[in-house]
């Protein structure tokens, strides 16, 4: 569901299920990495099994970044994903599986949002481009610079679709990564490994479903294991709980709005590209030596617990006094298909859900309201009641006529405010003229002497005249700015003094007129407007709307048994590109009995030319390519040069509806049946459906065996020893080019090397296979041990048991952040750093005050007397360089340090004072760049470490007691 | 040929006319399945048995333009309004294609 609206709506309803990830970063000596070693205990003081990686999630922010330069060819892309796997793998950990799943070919249900996606992006691209050459030529003809074009051919994100070379090279790449990785790092040494790669149909987040499904439903599954899923999407919460395992964590990229971007043709922030004027760049630090550094922080990850998530969804759904049993899966499972109805990438949704019009609890409160009327639970396993469905919907269609009214109310408040802070914010520039001269007021009591006035009028008159000269400037500007939509001239006097050029943007976003709404669903009469709009049919069209209905009912059942049970059908989506209104559910429950048997999904080239415009036809054989462009051609209808944008009341074209043509499947496969002959044994390959692939390591049980089956040269298919791989599951096929030990690799990457040594092996892998008929059960499994509650029980102020402890983490026992002595003395070095030498120097009253206070609480380390002042300047410079990620050399004597020590040994002989005050102080002065425990966690360790190396007099800091690491 | 001649082109061709219906998608509504099978009786002569995809592919380019908003290649757009000349639709909906809506949108 590619709904950002659906994830910051859960977000807010229920913060605790986000814990931030601590991430342990690698550090450096002497210029050289030393790498995080994974298999030490996670930081996140929680210990995950299994991760599974949708790496479409991975492969668009690696290859065409947001928020920095794009990388250069595809090596750097490739090295790009592989470092930010790494990154991923040191942050969870996964002590078991580790599943990698590219999207293969999509089912047909999402070849609608594939197809608008592509169509559109591909404009984007030409777009972008044009528009940076537009800009280049007014900059350099302004007399700016510009850093000279790099002739590299633009990135097509739509080669990141399955068939294409890209996704052919990166599947290579990823089996030599894994090769690598199960050959050289300790981490990884006996996880299992699988890599589905884009060969293999289906979405990358449902392969790993069917995985988990397969896998759960037979009988060595470990009720108990903790899955850990990464993707953004926020589907992946819905297939999480749709799962039922009670350990289950999503991982993802902290959502974080309005992140700024660099200009996309001279590479800077803090503008964008319509606004670039080729300044030249400025530096960054004293010496520019930041000059690579991103103004940005790091993408952080976050963790959400869909074990909280489950909590609180216990609290809301909770249903006294039914007339059948309560049962809390069943309603998650009620609650995940409701979350349909307000989005998902098969259907639109409905016209009268908005999640940010709190549609969900609104659907909730509904449910709970109906649920006594049903009889029973909407879902089950995946199959929809339609009978108890459609209650709900006419439910929902009651509302409908409000919500609409609503709608436009708020949507009027809205602007009325925005309209009228815009009044506030232009009336606060000031009175139309201010009394000067001999008028001017003065301070009372000032010392000038008041003084006579003189020529009154005159004074007068002038001063209006100069009121008037001001305004008459402003409202020239004004027309004049009306009139140049990009001048730069400055606009009159008045203007610069106002400094008003900022608001110009706001100002004419203002004056955008409203995209006209001829649907008006605040008026009587919508639907019928609704259906003649959007549909182009009468209003007496019962038979149409029935049809629009029927598919959307049929689409829910798709969708939740897709959730649940696997894709019911390749064939089968949604032929309109809107919904209809919930209140057209009418005698729903006889409109679907069961979809088309033994489909087969398309093949990925086949797909290609089901979702790519005819500019990316290059990702495509030549004769194959000439069907997306020739009049001839007998699908030309599928590829419009241009097609129509429906706005649906939003303000961007992003937002809008695409309005596509659907693609005949019949027609298309007509047509690819004369062309196939063309395809070379290359493409052929490319073209055919693969398999998942399992790797392990030297060291792990079923290392020998896949071994045995390679020396055996057995081509049957073989299952897993359940007892060999944590009671996992799986049919075993030789590969036709695996990967063995003593084998070497080739590395597909210039820049890296080849895997000489390796002592990974890689096997086919199938999931467990079940007959047709079997449904998979939706149930928490037997033995399955329910994690500790995390919010804060009802009924806790009645039991007396003391304030309330939120709990942040995985660990309900986690220590609490505490500074030692050597903590706190780095803390105030670091304060004192910030501060400036010449504070300390000059010791004003107000910094020697503080210093002596933080170090009050710190005893004086044993040997303080002769060491004290050369082994900070060597924590200092070490400290220093591993946090700037250089290496420098130790910096000389600091004039200001002998000072402050000396300000330090009075401070010790003051008052003792209590840690939490001096921490809270420091706080409190915003300085020393000191951040909450989580954020440090690189240098709190490294810094004391390095101290110690600096061979001082004081004793370490015994470890740290959060985690198990040494020193 | 007038609505009336489409009703007798039918009764006469009943066999020809059963084999178009099929050709009706989904998510036609009664009025633009009346167009575009109009188009395709107009031009099926001219398309016989291994070009009827062509002459569907056609029709669609037709209809997608008419009732969906979408551009093709001028002179593709201009063949299927040829073929289409007489066809008349009435109440055609009016679209913005995406290319008209970034060029209103960056003037501003």
């Amino acid at each position: 569901m590619g709904v950002p609206a659906f994830f910051r709506w859960l977000s807010r309803k229920y913060p605790s299920i986000i814990v931030h990830c601590l991430e342990e970063k690698a550090k450096e000596y002497n210029g050289i990495k030393i790498p995080v070693d994974t298999s030490k205990p996670n930081p996140n003081e929680v210990e995950l099994d299994n991760l599974y990686l949708d790496m479409n999630g991975i492969i668009h922010p690696c290859t065409h970044p947001e928020d920095k330069p794009a990388p250069k060819n595809e090596d750097e892309m490739m090295v790009a994903i592989f470092e930010y796997i790494d990154r991923l793998f040191n942050i969870v950990r996964p002590r078991r599986v580790l599943y990698m799943a590219i999207d293969g070919v999509a089912p047909r249900a999402k070849m609608n949002q594939q197809r608008s996606r592509r169509f559109r992006a591909s404009k984007e691209g030409v777009e972008l481009v044009e528009e940076k050459e537009k800009m280049r030529e007014e900059v350099i003809q302004r007399g700016g610079y510009l850093p000279p074009d790099e002739i590299k051919e633009r990135f097509d994100s739509n080669c990141i679709t399955p068939g294409t070379e890209f996704m052919d090279n990166l599947a290579k790449c990823l089996r030599y990564y894994v090769a690598d990785r199960l050959t050289n790092d300790p981490g990884w040494s006996n996880i299992t490994v699988f890599l589905s790669d884009a060969s293999v149909p289906g979405e990358g987040e449902h392969k790993i479903m069917d995985f988990i499904r397969r896998q759960r439903a037979q009988p060595n599954h470990d009720p108990n294991t903790h899955h850990c899923l990464c993707g953004a999407d926020a589907d992946l919460i819905m297939l999480g709980l749709a799962t039922h395992e009670p350990n289950f964590t999503i991982i993802r990229e902290e959502f974080k709005p309005n992140k700024p971007r660099p200009c996309a043709l001279c590479g800077q922030m803090g503008h964008e590209i319509k606004d670039c004027q080729g300044l030249a760049r400025e530096k960054q630090g004293e010496h520019d030596e930041f000059a690579d550094t991103i103004p940005v922080s790091e993408q952080e990850f976050i963790f959400i617990r869909l074990s909280v998530l489950r909590e609180y969804l216990e609290r809301e759904l909770t249903m006294a006094s039914l007339p059948f049993p309560y049962d809390f899966e069943r309603s998650v499972d009620d609650w995940v298909f409701m979350c349909f109805f307000v989005g998902n990438d098969f259907l639109p949704h409905l016209p009268s859900l908005e999640i940010r019009e709190g549609a969900i609890d609104r659907l909730v409160g509904i449910y709970k309201d109906v649920v006594h009327k049903t009889g029973g639970y909407l879902t089950e396993n995946g199959f929809v009641n339609l009978e108890r469905v459609e209650l709900i919907m006419q439910a929902v269609g009651v509302a409908e006529d409000n919500i609409f009214k609503k709608r436009k109310e708020d949507e009027e408040g809205f602007k009325r405010r925005m309209k009228e802070k815009k009044k506030r914010m232009k009336g606060g520039q000031g009175p139309a003229f201010v009394p000067y001269g001999q008028f001017a007021p003065q301070a009372l009591g000032g010392r000038g002497r008041s003084m006579p006035v003189q020529n009154a009028r005159q004074s007068a008159y002038e001063m209006r005249m100069q009121g008037n000269r001001d305004n008459r400037n402003q409202e020239a500007a004004q027309s004049l700015r009306a009139m140049m939509r990009n001048g730069k001239t400055s606009a009159g006097p008045s203007d610069d003094v106002n400094s008003r050029g900022v608001k110009r943007k706001a100002e004419d976003s203002d004056e955008e007129p409203e995209p006209e709404d001829n649907v008006r669903l605040w008026e009587d009469g919508w639907k019928q407007r609704y259906y003649k709009t959007k549909f182009d049919v009468d209003e007496t069209d019962d038979e149409f709307r029935k049809k629009v209905v029927m598919s959307y009912v049929e689409g829910l059942c798709w969708v939740l048994r897709y959730y649940y049970q696997g894709c019911a059908s390749w064939k089968w989506y949604f032929p309109f590109h809107y919904a209809p209104f919930a209140s057209d559910f009418k005698d729903i429950k006889g409109m679907f009995s069961d979809f088309e048997k033994d489909t087969k999904p398309f093949k990925p080239l086949e797909q290609l030319m089901g979702v790519f415009p005819a500019a990316s036809g290059n990702f495509l054989p030549t004769s194959w390519r000439a069907l997306m462009t020739d009049p001839e051609s007998s699908i030309i209808d599928f590829y419009p040069d241009d097609f129509a944008i429906d706005l649906n009341g939003k303000k961007y074209a992003w937002q809008g509806v695409a309005l596509l043509p659907f693609v005949d499947e019949r027609r298309l496969r007509a047509a690819l049946d004369d062309v196939y002959p063309d395809l070379t044994e290359e493409e052929n390959r490319r073209n055919s459906l693969g398999s998942d692939v399992v790797f392990v390591g030297k060291s792990h049980p079923l290392c020998d065996f896949i071994r045995e089956l390679y020396l055996a040269e057995s081509h049957e298919v073989t299952e897993i020893p359940a007892e060999l791989c944590h009671g996992i599951q799986g049919i075993l096929n030789l590969d036709d080019d695996p990967i063995l030990p003593d084998k070497p690799v080739q590395s597909p990457i210039p820049m890296l090397r080849d895997n000489t040594s390796n002592s990974a092996i890689g096997i086919k892998f199938k999931d467990p296979q079940y007959e047709a008929s079997y449904v998979f059960r939706a149930v928490v499994l037997p033995g399955a041990k329910m994690p500790n509650k995390v919010l804060k029980p009802g009924d806790w102020e009645q039991s007396n048991r003391g304030p309330w402890r939120p709990q942040l983490g995985f660990n309900p026992n986690r220590q609490q952040a505490h500074l030692d002595q050597s903590g706190f003395r780095k803390l105030n070095h670091h304060v004192g750093r910030n501060q400036g030498p010449g504070l300390f120097g000059s010791g004003p009253p107000r910094g020697g005050h503080h210093g002596g206070r933080q170090y009050s609480n710190a005893p004086p380390p044993r040997n303080y007397q002769g060491n004290y002042g050369s082994s900070q300047r060597g924590n200092y410079s070490s400290q220093y360089s591993s946090q700037s990620g250089m290496s420098q050399p130790p910096r000389a004597a600091n004039p200001s340090q002998y000072s402050w020590n000396q300000q330090g040994a009075h401070g010790w002989n003051r008052s003792v004072q209590s840690q939490p005050a001096a921490y809270q102080q420091n706080q409190q002065r915003g300085q020393g760049g000191w951040r909450p425990p989580h954020n440090q966690q690189g240098s709190m360790r490294g810094g004391p470490q390095q101290g110690g190396n600096s061979g001082q007099g004081y004793s370490l800091p015994p470890p740290s007691r959060r985690y198990d690491w040494n020193p | 040929m007038a609505a009336a001649d489409v009703e007798d082109f039918i009764e006469q061709n009943r066999h020809l006319s059963d084999l178009v219906e099929t050709f009706r998608t989904i998510s036609e509504s009664d009025k633009h399945w009346k167009s575009r099978r109009e188009f395709i009786f107009r031009n099926i002569n001219d398309y016989e048995d291994p070009h009827v995809d062509h002459l569907l592919a056609l029709s669609m380019v037709w209809a997608n333009n008419v009732f969906l908003g979408c551009r093709y290649h001028p002179e593709l757009l201009e063949k299927v309004k040829e073929m289409a000349d007489g066809i008349v639709v009435e109440d055609a909906p009016v679209f913005k294609t995406r290319d008209e809506l970034i060029k209103q949108h960056q003037k501003r």
